[in-house]
């Protein structure tokens, strides 16, 4: 194996990490805005349904 | 005083009834998507010649590289709006410019009114991009095809389509990232020409140099370089320049990407 070699193969591994980071990332970016979704679709009419006379619907809140 | 009112919003309205300012807030947003996408000056005065005719009103337009400015007039000359509108880069999408002259048309046939061009309007502004998976597939698939115009051969044809997928790739990403597109031309050009060298470096195919030579023409700007000609022979001087100049410098950015690649594999084709 020759330095030319060498070098072109370093050449197209760093090219290639770059593609794996980059799906990486685009893999997390995508999670973190399912979470956001999830954050969204709290049901908050449930939320502030308890009365505020009976504590016992409180912990209603915990499931939210 | 209530008289004088009624007729002076009376003057601002055409025979059909559509007001002089609203005629030209629609055709100056038309205008700056239509030229967004990638049409030539001579299209975008046409279209909205056609759109302004049918509509009663008088409209000029000046167009500079990055904004574009209408004047529009009632019948009588007496009102008239102007409006600059920035022009809208979507990149270069044809879905776009078509639907776009394909509402001109239907306006000036009658068969869409107003209201409803300003909906279809909407429609076509929200237009997505093309798939990039199919776009990137058949841009590398017409890169290999390239280098078979040129006389590759079969090896040398995969080595392109290898960089065309890899760079074009790149390409993507970066612009996604709204990483500079100059540096991304370079960057494209110089990891498409390393991958190219393919057939250089391990003695591959027949024809290494078509390989080599090939691998970055998917990134030649040639639709802007069209363009330019087109707005050069319409004697848009300005819009000309400014479009054969947005395309040296991308030439420019993949060929010093290019020479990059060539130093880099040692390969002495000079």
């Amino acid at each position: 194996m020759n330095n030319q070699m060498i070098v072109w193969l370093l050449t197209v591994g760093v090219l290639f990490l770059a593609f794996i980071y980059a799906a990486i990332e685009k893999w997390h970016s995508t999670k973190r805005n399912q979470e956001f979704i999830d954050l969204n679709q709290i049901d908050y009419e449930r939320m502030y349904e308890y009365d505020y006379e009976d504590f016992d619907n409180y912990e209603g809140l915990d499931d939210c | 005083m209530t008289m004088k009112i009624s007729t002076t919003m009376k003057d601002l309205t055409t025979a059909d009834e559509i007001p002089v300012k609203e005629a030209c807030l629609f055709l100056s947003e038309y205008a700056a998507l239509l030229l967004g996408c990638a049409a030539t000056c001579i299209r975008t005065e046409k279209n909205v010649k056609r759109i302004a005719d049918t509509w009663g009103v008088t409209s000029e337009m000046i167009i500079l590289p990055a904004h574009v400015q209408i004047q529009v007039w009632d019948n009588e000359r007496r009102h008239s709006f102007r409006n600059i509108e920035h022009i809208r880069h979507t990149g270069i999408h044809f879905d776009i410019n078509t639907q776009l002259s394909k509402l001109s048309w239907n306006i000036a046939d009658g068969k869409t009114n107003f209201e409803e061009a300003q909906a279809i309007f909407k429609k076509i502004s929200k237009t997505p991009p093309a798939n990039p998976q199919t776009v990137l597939l058949l841009a590398s698939l017409a890169n290999a095809s390239f280098c078979r115009l040129f006389g590759g051969d079969f090896i040398s044809m995969l080595i392109v389509f290898a960089a065309t997928l890899a760079g074009f790739r790149l390409k993507q990403i970066m612009l996604e990232k709204k990483a500079d597109v100059r540096l991304t031309f370079f960057c494209c050009s110089f990891f498409s020409s390393v991958i190219g060298a393919a057939g250089y470096v391990f003695g591959w195919g027949n024809t290494p140099e078509l390989a080599f030579g090939t691998s970055v023409l998917y990134l030649i700007p040639g639709i802007p370089y069209i363009n330019s000609v087109s707005d050069l022979l319409d004697g848009h001087y300005v819009s000309s320049f400014a479009r054969f100049m947005n395309a040296a410098v991308l030439t420019f950015c993949l060929s010093t990407g290019f020479c990059g690649g060539l130093l880099l594999m040692s390969l002495k084709w000079f």
